[in-house]
């Protein structure tokens, strides 16, 4: 039932993007968002098609893949776009019963849809070519100041990783135990809402007992092999910038610049 | 060395690289009436030395405390009296903690539960990250463990790909990384098929004999651990007995007090001892072979001077003893009844598939893997039927669509002649008459009470609650629950007593079929030996229909009436277990096991050793039947 589930959405390739450090996706997708953000020029959209589209390309992954990834967000995109062509004032381009199109309402929603559009594309590039393990490494690491204040950034990460471990495994387990009492003839698509919620009972039980079993045992594993937090802990492979990243940097620095530059000359501050 | 001559017992400590002294380990039980805390007992005064470079044996039934002490000797429990020294080091002592981290490695049972990371190399690499080795240091160190359990090729795999025997290598390779002297494996093969038993048990041996590393190997299967240095059998949390293999071996009765089962060759002995033949206590299968082929020459020697002297004797007339049956006649009685119970056809119609097809859809490679294909077969009520072959060949998707839980892509499931899925069949009627047992029943088990959780499924089926209750309790004296234990939590009960309250819930359907994924699975000998008789049992009196799948081929010949052996996705043989095992290549060719009694007679008939034998020994007792008939000319049949 849930077998067909997969998690992340990693897509394997050999490629300029896949190798760079995690850090340097993870500023790259921020700075990303933040420029589309920034203008409402159309040279400001069009430098971030092109910046979309050439890291896109660089990445190798196909355009079915990054529209697929659009599709849950479809309604949500339609929606405010709808909202927008509306409900904007200015010079009304045609009325439809009582609503009006205006000039800038149409070019409002249009930009709204193109953002969003890329936003999600623009995060999805992130994880096509970031394994989970990166990304949590990448994290850890650009996150590490936060230790200073206490917050035990480590211990996240490592939490963030064996939780990735384990939702396949627990999957499958939630697969058997629903199938399991299934049939002892318990069935979980009868009745109104509250029936609904007390048939997951005997699913919910049986997971959470087995969840803390592992649990338990992971523990015992864990500490056999010498796991004592994260202090003194070497790593198989660490994150180390190598030119290319330092490259990518300086691209990205170039990119935020010219994104500016134009927000700039089209007056949006 | 250097930390224990700090400690000032060095001497005669630095000898052990493992000592136990007066070991006892106590933990607090909270129980949910009584609100104080009490201790149960897990260890009572253990003592035990392992030397540098053995092969140790931990054997005991479960609940014997085997898995405890074993978490004792890696120093991840401290003792509550008494003391553990690890390579000298008390594992008492908080700032040995790391220390024996590099001393000792602890493999466990399940693989899934002790694989940290998302790749292979990653998992590995995770003790050694932990000591702090230097990065340089650390992918020579992955490489090397990974080839010390020949894995090298799988190391940049996700661990969720690999087969239950790859994963514990991983397991054991993540342990190796860390370069420890010793390494104590509790029950690694118990959830694992013969395939990954085998490749685990020879890795172990490897790193034994050609790395010199201390092995502690803790199971319930003499077997694993006939080669073993030192055996020690424990019982209710002390040691039973303890010496070597064969010192052990000469105490069957105690052993069997302790729950544990003799080897093949030595069951085959005792056999034959109980049909009057005076065979030594031979325990290496070879020995045994030749001083019966000795035997029969001898034997032949005698007869040919008698046949000198009786000139018109032949041999070939040597009428079959009574006790000599074909292997579908031993239970034929049943399959009789079963004939003639379809006669009557009143209470319970058939299962079959007709075509029946299935695939998995996998939606991110985009792509169908067939799972099934073209599956045809029935069985009647009072039928006892296995499905065998290897992990992955479809068996277990097989069981899900015989009550409808999976819909078959091509052909159908019938019951009774009637579609499982089409309008004259509910679901929920389909799966009270034909009973689904899963791998490891205990993990569905939920309500408060043992009890009621046992009427979850009678209820759902629509019984009023006095029906129920009494079913429940019906199914409760079956398998020997004691009433007491009624209003106890399922979650406090042992794993043994967890698995019969499991089975229970579903007999509490009141089933006509019983289809069972496994059912021994992880169970100690007499847990399996009284598994098999309640199937038995029920399938002699109650004429329930059980079909179960199993990879030990010995429980499969000695219990069923027929087989099917399957093979990726597909119906291959079909037949008596006598049947399918005499094509013993092609058996081979599918990498499953033989029954140990007919792969001994093979061996036995390989060797010239006596007559063919009308029926084809599948069972040990056929098998001492046989070889005492081949040995007893002088027997008065004659």
């Amino acid at each position: 039932m849930f077998r067909e589930m997969t998690l992340g959405q990693y897509y394997h390739k050999d490629s300029v993007i896949h190798e760079l450090d995690p850090r340097v996706k993870l500023a790259g997708t921020l700075i990303f968002v933040i420029s589309l953000f920034l203008g409402k020029s159309i040279s400001g959209l069009l430098c971030a098609t092109i910046f979309l589209a050439a890291i896109t390309l660089l990445a190798g992954i196909p355009v079915r893949l990054m529209v697929r990834g659009v599709k849950p967000l479809l309604f949500i995109i339609l929606f405010s776009a709808l909202f927008n062509l509306f409900g904007t004032e200015g010079t009304v381009l045609f009325t439809i019963w009582h609503f009006s199109v205006t000039r800038e309402g149409v070019r409002m929603a249009v930009f709204l849809v193109v953002r969003l559009i890329y936003l999600v594309m623009g995060t999805s590039i992130m994880t096509y070519t970031t394994t989970p393990n990166r990304l949590t490494d990448g994290l850890e690491k650009s996150l590490g100041f936060l230790n200073r204040i206490h917050i035990p950034v480590h211990e996240i990460a490592m939490i963030m990783c064996i939780a990735l471990r384990f939702i396949p495994i627990l999957t499958e387990e939630l697969d058997k135990i629903m199938k399991a009492q299934m049939s002892r003839g318990a069935s979980f698509d009868e009745g109104n809402l509250l029936q609904r919620a007390r048939q997951i009972i005997p699913v919910l039980i049986p997971l959470f007992v087995s969840s803390v079993r592992r649990a338990s045992e992971l523990a015992y594993a864990m500490e056999a092999r010498g796991y004592h937090g994260g202090s003194g802990r070497t790593k198989l492979h660490p994150l180390r910038y190598e030119r290319r990243d330092y490259l990518a940097y300086g691209i990205l620095l170039l990119y935020m610049i010219i994104m500016i530059f134009l927000a700039v000359r089209a007056g949006s501050f | 060395m250097s930390v224990t001559a700090g400690m000032g017992f060095c001497g005669y400590m630095t000898m052990n690289i493992l000592k136990a002294v007066n070991l006892i380990f106590r933990y607090k039980v909270f129980s949910p009436d009584q609100k104080e805390e009490s201790f149960r007992s897990a260890l009572e005064g253990i003592d035990l030395a392992v030397n540098p470079g053995d092969f140790v044996g931990i054997l005991g039934q479960n609940g014997s405390g085997k898995s405890t002490l074993a978490k004792q000797l890696a120093g991840l429990l401290t003792p509550t009296e008494g003391y553990v020294y690890i390579d000298g080091l008390n594992s008492r002592d908080s700032n040995n903690a790391i220390s024996i981290r590099t001393k000792v490695g602890m493999v466990f049972q399940n693989p899934d539960n002790q694989i940290v990371g998302n790749t292979v190399e990653e998992d590995v690499a995770f003790g050694p990250e932990n000591l702090g080795v230097a990065q340089e240091e650390l992918s020579g160190r992955v490489e090397k463990a990974l080839s010390m359990v020949s894995m090298n090729g799988y190391r940049f795999d996700t661990p969720g790909r690999l087969s239950g025997g790859q994963k514990q290598k991983i397991a054991i390779a993540g342990i190796l990384a860390m370069e420890p002297k010793c390494i104590i494996l509790d029950e690694p093969t118990a959830m694992l098929d013969p395939q990954g038993r085998k490749e685990v048990l020879e890795a172990v041996r490897h790193l034994n004999q050609e790395k010199k590393i201390t092995i502690i190997l803790i199971t319930h299967r003499m077997e694993e651990v006939e080669k073993a240095n030192t055996i020690y059998v424990m019982k209710e949390g002390k040691i039973a007995l303890h010496g070597s293999p064969e010192m052990i071996w000469d105490q069957p009765d105690q052993l069997e007090e302790c729950g544990i089962r003799l080897p093949f060759t030595l069951r085959l002995v005792h056999h034959l001892r109980d049909r009057g033949i005076n065979v030594p206590r031979l325990h290496n299968e070879q020995d045994l072979l030749d001083y019966l082929e000795d035997q029969m020459a001898e034997k032949s020697y005698w007869k040919l001077k008698r046949l000198s002297e009786l000139t018109d004797f032949t041999s070939s007339e040597i009428p079959e003893p009574e006790g000599c049956e074909s292997p579908g006649l031993h239970r034929d009685s049943g399959r009789k009844g079963d004939s003639e119970e379809s006669d009557q056809s009143g209470d319970g119609g058939q299962i079959s598939c007709r075509h029946l097809s299935y695939t998995y859809n996998n939606l991110k490679a985009g792509k169908a893997t067939e799972a099934l294909h073209d599956i045809s077969f029935s069985m009647r009520r009072g039928d006892f039927l296995a499905i065998v072959g290897k992990t992955g060949s479809g068996k277990s998707t097989l069981l899900q669509h015989l009550n409808g839980l999976l819909k078959p892509v091509k052909g159908h499931c019938f019951y009774d002649g009637k579609d499982i899925h089409g309008p004259e069949l509910s679901l929920k009627e389909v799966r009270q008459k034909v009973a689904l047992c899963f791998q490891y029943p205990e993990y569905q088990l939920f309500e408060e009470t043992v009890l009621k959780d046992i009427c979850f499924g009678p209820a759902n089926m629509g019984c009023t609650k006095w029906v129920c209750l009494k079913r429940a309790r019906e199914a409760m004296e079956l398998l020997g629950l004691p009433e007491q234990m009624e209003s106890l939590s399922p979650l406090v009960l042992s794993g043994g007593q967890k698995r019969k309250v499991a089975l229970a819930g579903i007999l509490a359907m009141n089933p006509e079929y019983l289809v069972l994924d496994e059912p021994a699975a992880g169970m100690d000998q007499p847990g399996k030996d009284n598994l098999f008789h309640l199937l038995r049992d029920l399938n002699k009196n109650k004429k329930t229909g059980i079909l179960l799948v199993s990879h030990d081929m010995d429980d499969v010949a000695e219990y069923t009436d027929r087989m099917i052996v399957m093979d990726r996705g597909k119906i291959i043989m079909e037949g008596t277990p006598g049947e399918v095992f005499s094509r013993e290549k092609e058996i081979e060719e599918l990498g499953l096991e033989m029954p140990q009694a007919l792969s001994f007679y093979y061996k036995l008939r390989g060797s010239d050793f006596g007559s063919e034998s009308s029926v084809i020994p599948v069972t040990e007792t056929r098998l001492a039947d046989y070889i005492s008939r081949e040995l007893d000319f002088s027997s008065p049949e004659i």
